[in-house]
């Protein structure tokens, strides 16, 4: 999964050679080095995740408030978070996220990325520093200029006011239910399409020019090439890029938080929010880990069944 | 670079013209809030209040001296530093270690212990923060500079031995097997041979570390409830409230937060492109 966006560099003969020559004479010392250069690590990171991890499992079965003992209650917090509309309306939000993702930042970060690639345009340096800068920016930098461009009467409603000559105009599509998410989905657009491009003009490096030459040889095109000879040997990366976009925007939630905080109401409300919500605003720990195990399977399962379509879509078509 | 891109093929019309409106509407799109952005942090309020878009008349640095003060950023910056640095420094040591033992270290641990790893990179300080936050009241150590740094190297480690494992990987191993032959055990290995021959990778996992460290948000904002150990982007949310009504103020201080990035972004452009590139998990 991970080697797709590192190039398929296998491991090379010599490494199986190596390694059963000195198998042959590892020592306790060496067993010994192994453990003291590989455990510190291992221990930061056990002790840090996974601990954490199983022992909130634990918890989102009991009703505890942060103090006190945690009463077993079942499967309570999982009940009343499923019969919670706010459950379900974050849920769905999260899915506008996941589909932006999917259906807008990774095919025109690959597109971007092949225009520059092939340097279709001048100026490539220029277009790919630019493009990628706003990924490295803090979410809360991101949260607090886009707060002021989406305002009520920010940015953009000066500007429809510009053009409709209305100094009074006043931006309020983005107040109801169904709306309340896109100013969102604009911002991680403009946020992480350029990762994606980065992604992708990595491993567009790597595609072998002798192909595309033949291809031009027997008469292709640009557009023969994009989507004949360079976009099949892409589609790894398609679905390395889509695990991380499923893995990331279900577990984002900070630029939101600082930009609307999951309102008006709870209207552009993400799982990720809800369980910060019930936890820190509520008190109800017990039911934010029941949210947080959810959210963790949710993109766990997700990324399985990805992984699974994946090596279904490619054995029947190999 | 590959020879590929100066192959050259016949662009049909409509091709050239959707990769020319791509391209130019997305640098547009990514340029524009940016530049508004920077200027208005240089622009008077009378002017912000009178004209929201318009280029400043007078270009001015008060928002920038008032953001300073109002943000208390001097020790703001103080902890950020101390943070990412402590982070990055031992990261390193402890990522290269890590990732030397598994890629040159016959054993047949290797093979769960790699995959327990990995599993990080699918697990972001935001999807569990409620747990560390438990974790971290049993203990007593929320509202510590130690409750602050420990989760920020676990949080770093899985991709950093990642990275550093492909690096070591492909190390001619009869460099190591040299080593082995005057005597050298596998740690002085390391130390003496392996940390000074991955410098690329070194720097590019220091550099990684550093930007994550500098823009996380969520973790310190949770664990501090003492404003002497928050970090830039906590001081910086919390002006939200307060100057939102003046948001030339508000993006300055934007702008002193956002300084750093800036500057690493101009000496380390690629080692950035290629820590992303290889894969982290993001929105």
């Amino acid at each position: 999964m991970l080697s797709t966006a590192n190039g398929a560099s296998g491991r090379r003969l010599t490494d199986s050679v190596h390694s059963n020559a000195t198998l042959a004479r590892s020592s306790r010392a060496d067993r010994m080095s192994y453990a003291l250069l590989s455990a510190p690590a291992l221990v930061v990171y056990a002790v840090v995740i996974i601990i954490p991890i199983v022992y909130s499992l634990a918890l989102s079965f009991t009703d505890w408030g942060g103090s006190g003992m945690p009463h077993f209650i079942g499967f309570a917090n999982y009940i009343s978070m499923f019969r919670d509309p706010i459950f379900w309306h974050s849920l769905r939000d999260n899915g506008l996220v996941i589909a932006i993702s999917l259906i807008g930042q990774i095919p025109l970060g690959f597109f971007l990325a092949y225009i520059l690639y092939r340097q279709l345009i001048f100026g490539r340096a220029f277009f790919e520093a630019i493009i990628f800068f706003p990924s490295l920016l803090s979410p809360v930098a991101v949260a607090l200029l886009f707060g002021v461009v989406f305002a009520p009467s920010g940015l953009i409603a000066q500007v429809i006011g510009m053009i409709l000559h209305s100094n009074l105009f006043e931006l309020d599509s983005f107040n109801s239910e169904s709306t309340a998410i896109i100013p969102y989905l604009i911002v991680i657009l403009w946020m992480y399409t350029g990762l994606y491009m980065i992604i992708f003009l990595a491993s567009l490096q790597k595609t072998n020019g002798e192909m595309l030459e033949a291809a031009v040889l027997d008469g292709a095109n640009e557009w023969d090439l994009l989507h004949r000879v360079v976009l099949p040997g892409q589609i790894p990366v398609f679905m390395t890029s889509a695990i991380y976009a499923i893995a990331g925007s279900l577990k984002s939630f900070e630029v939101l938080w600082i930009m609307t905080n999951g309102g008006p109401s709870y209207y552009s409300n993400v799982l990720g929010l809800y369980m910060i919500q019930n936890t820190f605003t509520y008190y109800k720990y017990g039911f934010g880990s029941a949210i947080a195990v959810v959210l963790i399977l949710l993109s766990t399962g997700l990324i399985l069944l990805l992984a699974r379509g994946t090596q279904y879509l490619s054995a029947r078509f190999e | 670079m590959s020879q590929s891109q100066r192959v050259r093929a016949q662009v049909p019309l409509l091709f050239r013209c959707s990769a020319y409106v791509a391209l130019a509407f997305f640098t547009v799109f990514t340029v524009f809030p940016l530049a508004w952005l920077c200027y208005t942090s240089f622009k008077p309020e009378q002017d912000i209040v009178a004209n929201m878009i318009a280029w400043p008349s007078t270009w001015t640095f008060d928002n920038f001296s008032q953001a300073w003060q109002i943000g208390a950023f001097p020790h703001l910056f103080v902890n950020s530093i101390l943070y990412s640095v402590v982070t990055t420094v031992v990261v390193i040591i402890l990522s290269v270690a890590a990732g030397f033992a598994f890629a040159k270290i016959p054993s047949r641990f290797t093979r769960f212990w790699f995959s327990f790893v990995l599993v990080g990179l699918l697990i972001t300080i935001s999807s569990s923060v409620v747990p560390i936050f438990v974790a971290e009241t049993y203990l007593g150590i929320t509202n510590t500079r130690i409750g602050i740094i420990i989760p920020y190297i676990a949080f770093n480690i899985s991709f950093a031995i990642y990275l550093a494992w492909s690096f070591v990987r492909s190390i001619d191993n009869e460099i190591i097997d040299a080593a082995r032959i005057d005597g050298a055990g596998y740690i002085q290995i390391y130390w003496s041979v392996v940390l000074p021959m991955a410098r690329p990778i070194v720097t590019t996992i220091g550099i990684f570390t550093f930007q994550a460290c500098w823009v996380e948000y969520v973790l310190v904002y949770m664990m501090s409830s003492d404003d002497t150990i928050r970090t830039v982007q906590v001081g910086l949310s919390m002006l939200h409230g307060q100057l939102s009504y003046n948001f030339g103020l508000l993006f300055a201080a934007v702008m002193i937060a956002t300084l750093p990035m800036m500057v690493l972004y101009a000496f380390f452009r690629r080692q950035l492109q290629a820590g992303f590139s290889m894969g982290s998990v993001k929105g």
